[in-house]
């Protein structure tokens, strides 16, 4: 089994009187690339924050890399890199002097890796930081965060600004680091085309708790969508089915998603309803929908 | 029309921190004058404190009424103008009248010099608020730390005491026609004007300092041979401190200390610039006034007063990085070396400017009046200011906690005008003893070190954007 880098349990956060993270659990193993969904408002941007120690919760326990996420030691965090939802750098500096500066802190440091992606991302190091975008300075955030090779990288929203072509440079970045070193990666994003392609875990948070994880291939694997046709007339008890997630029902038609699929599933029900039923895959981000829209 | 002006009111109004300073500032004075004779020079004192306070209110209006027009929605929805105008003249006005109100209490004050000072003072805080240039600040802060030179002092309380009418009228009509300008400047706003992109790009009433990106953006963008010249420095402390990896606490605080969205060497020109002119100005111009030590240690402390405030520039700097701090905090070393390091990074800023400021002066001093080196009056208030330094230092490192740059405004603001007022915590017309003046200095930097303690433990435990 491998070894859990993030252990959170019991984790409460609240703002004034309202409460946005609930007696959450919630582990990353070693090795995963873990995407974290859910709604806007969910608490992603809190949870990240609590699990890195910039915020702290009233109550519950967070241990990062063995230690407690309060009092990270300067070699913990020597081993772990975050990307915030927003990047703010030093507008005075010029791209090469932040590279230098952040390189500055870290006992080691790959230059080559550095070089190489700056190259591919086409990031001028003579460009000054001030003038630079949203989207730039969000690839320029992802790069020093690359930059001393960490152990657990935790990102942000970090392609939200970027352009289709930057995102696939990232994506195909993030890939090739997730795969060498045994590197823990988790992602918090909306956009889920981009999570599929990338994670192997998600994990979903609703109301302040984490409602979901595990293997994205379980996931998917797991909610399906069925296509009804019962000429003899839908049962009664089609919406009590186990694992309903949502239904819709017309006349003798009807469209369900559901949740705990299993392979014998569409067989029994054909038989027993005298019906016709075909199953629908589901993407990603069709199983949010499906699951967590209002 | 009525709903529109309520609405645009209500902008002002719905804002708590509306009414912290206005209760401040209307409070401040109007306690003060109900238990001090209205005649002596405290009062007085406290007259020219009602002037500024009012300042940072109309400072405040100022920069509220820019946002509103610096905005697409001022372009868009029709009718947005004039609602908008009436609203912040009518408020500015007000604040200003009340500070006529207050700053006039004093026995021998004249309504009309009390009123063209007063609409001086907060008309041009509300022009730099509504357009922060360089050269608008130059002029305010001149006008201001002019006035509390014995120089200017007496020209003010001349004006003020109505004996000179036709210069009070002068100076009302022509910030009456600033004030027209001004409308016309916010009708005209659109993104090709330079003024546009100049917005103090913080939330006017919100305690919170969000990112600066677009004014930062805009003032980085500026590529001028001065900043150019400024920067230099920095930018080869930045290359030397940055070649080689920073493996113990000096270096990482070397680091941290270039990390601010300006080069630190744009504060230490200014406070450069502003000290040598400061002193000169104050020294020079109340030359003929200084026949005692005492008379130059006032002067001194003026001086002192308005470094200490320029120096305090480093603490507002480091607000402004607020929205990286947590960003900052993941740098490979634990929370409380970041935060002693950082420390360590603006206490050696403020006291090696503090210390060069204290320097500068008994060198003008030993230049211009070579006679008072020596005396105890000049040495005192230099340890005066040294210990309140100790004691703002501690503040200020609890209040930038709470991540407000307004918050820090106000404090500073607060902080600086109250070390002005005649008599208040160091040698002053009442003639305050030396052990007084010691016990005070020594109890404030104890105070301060107290504070720092506390700030201490607060930044290794307060949540972090």
């Amino acid at each position: 089994m491998s070894e859990t880098v993030v252990e959170a349990r019991g984790v409460t956060k609240r703002f004034k009187d309202k409460t946005v993270l609930d007696q959450l659990d919630f582990s990353l193993q070693r090795g995963s690339v873990t995407g974290l969904l859910g709604k806007n408002g969910t608490g992603k941007t809190t949870l990240l924050k609590c699990v890195l120690g910039l915020q702290t919760p009233q109550s519950g326990t967070i241990t990062v890399l063995g230690e407690d996420s309060r009092t990270l030691s300067g070699t913990a965090k020597a081993r772990l890199a975050y990307v915030p939802q927003e990047v703010s750098l030093y507008p005075w500096m010029r791209i090469r002097q932040v590279v230098a500066y952040t390189a500055a802190f870290y006992p080691r440091w790959n230059a080559v890796l550095i070089e190489r992606v700056m190259k591919d991302w086409e990031i001028n190091p003579d460009d000054k930081i001030g003038p630079l975008s949203t989207g730039q300075l969000q690839k320029l955030g992802i790069l020093l965060a690359l930059g001393h090779e960490p152990e657990l990288l935790v990102l942000d929203e970090p392609v939200a600004s970027l352009d289709p072509a930057a995102r696939r440079q990232f994506l195909a970045t993030l890939l090739e680091i997730a795969l060498t070193g045994d590197r823990t990666v988790l992602l918090s994003t909306h956009i889920t085309s981009d999570l599929e392609r990338v994670a192997d875990r998600v994990a979903i948070l609703r109301n302040g708790k984490i409602d979901y994880t595990d293997e994205l291939a379980a996931l998917k694997d797991s909610v399906k969508r069925l296509r009804i046709n019962a000429p003899s007339g839908l049962p009664s008890n089609l919406k009590s089915l186990p694992g309903i997630v949502k239904c819709e029902a017309d006349g003798k038609t009807a469209v369900l998603s559901l949740r705990g699929f299993e392979p014998d599933l569409p067989a029994r029900l054909a038989r027993d309803w005298n019906a016709e039923i075909s199953v629908e895959d589901l993407n990603l981000e069709e199983i949010f929908l499906e699951m967590y829209a209002d | 029309m009525w709903n529109r002006l309520q609405a645009v009111a209500m902008t002002y109004f719905s804002r708590k921190l509306f009414w912290v300073f206005a209760a401040g500032y209307v409070g401040l004075p109007a306690m003060w004058f109900s238990v001090r004779e209205r005649g002596d020079a405290a009062s007085l004192g406290m007259s020219f404190q009602a002037l500024f306070f009012g300042a940072y209110l109309c400072f405040i209006l100022g920069v509220h009424l820019k946002q509103q027009f610096a905005n697409p929605r001022a372009k868009l929805l029709p009718t947005f103008s004039a609602p908008h105008l009436l609203v912040s003249i009518a408020i500015t006005s007000v604040a200003t009248s009340i500070t006529i109100w207050a700053a006039s209490r004093h026995r021998e004050a004249h309504w009309l010099g009390v009123m063209a000072i007063a609409v001086h003072v907060n008309f041009m805080a509300h022009r730099l608020g509504s357009s922060p240039t360089n050269s608008a600040a130059w002029v305010f802060a001149a006008s201001v730390i002019g006035m509390t030179t014995p120089v200017g002092r007496g020209f003010v309380v001349e004006i003020g005491m109505g004996h000179e009418p036709t210069l009070a009228i002068a100076i009302l009509v022509s910030h009456v026609c600033g004030l027209l300008l001004l409308m016309d400047d916010m009708m005209k706003l659109d993104e090709d004007s330079p003024s546009y992109q100049i917005v103090v790009n913080f939330n006017a009433w919100d305690m919170r300092a969000p990112a600066q990106r677009n004014l930062i953006r805009n003032m980085s963008q500026r590529d001028s041979g001065y900043l150019r010249l400024i920067s230099w420095a920095s930018h080869r402390r930045l290359d030397r401190a940055t070649s080689c990896p920073a493996t113990t606490s000096a270096q990482r605080v070397a680091l941290f200390d270039l990390g601010d969205n300006w080069p630190s060497s744009i504060i230490v020109n200014q406070v450069a610039v502003a000290g040598i002119a400061i002193l000169f100005l104050v020294l020079i111009g109340g030359r003929s006034s200084i026949r005692t030590a005492h008379e130059l240690s006032l002067l001194m402390r003026i001086f002192l007063v308005a470094i200490m405030a320029f120096v305090w520039g480093f603490w507002f700097m480091w607000v402004q990085r607020w929205s990286r701090l947590g960003y900052e905090s993941l740098r490979p070393v634990s929370r409380r070396e970041w935060v002693w390091e950082n420390g360590v990074a603006i206490f050696k800023n403020i006291a090696l400017n503090h210390s060069i400021a204290a320097v500068l002066q008994l060198v003008i001093v030993g230049i211009v009046l070579p006679e008072f080196l020596h005396e105890r009056s000049v040495w005192l208030v230099l340890l005066w200011s040294t210990g309140l330094q100790v004691l703002a230092f501690g503040i200020f490192a609890l209040v930038s906690s709470y991540g407000s740059v307004i918050l820090m405004g106000m404090v500073m603001g607060t902080l600086s005008t109250c070390l002005m007022i005649p008599g208040a915590f160091m040698p002053g017309e009442n003639g305050l003893d030396v052990e007084l003046i010691l016990g005070i200095t020594a109890l404030g930097a104890a105070v301060g070190v107290v504070i720092t303690c506390i700030a201490f433990r607060r930044w290794c435990r307060v949540d972090l954007p």
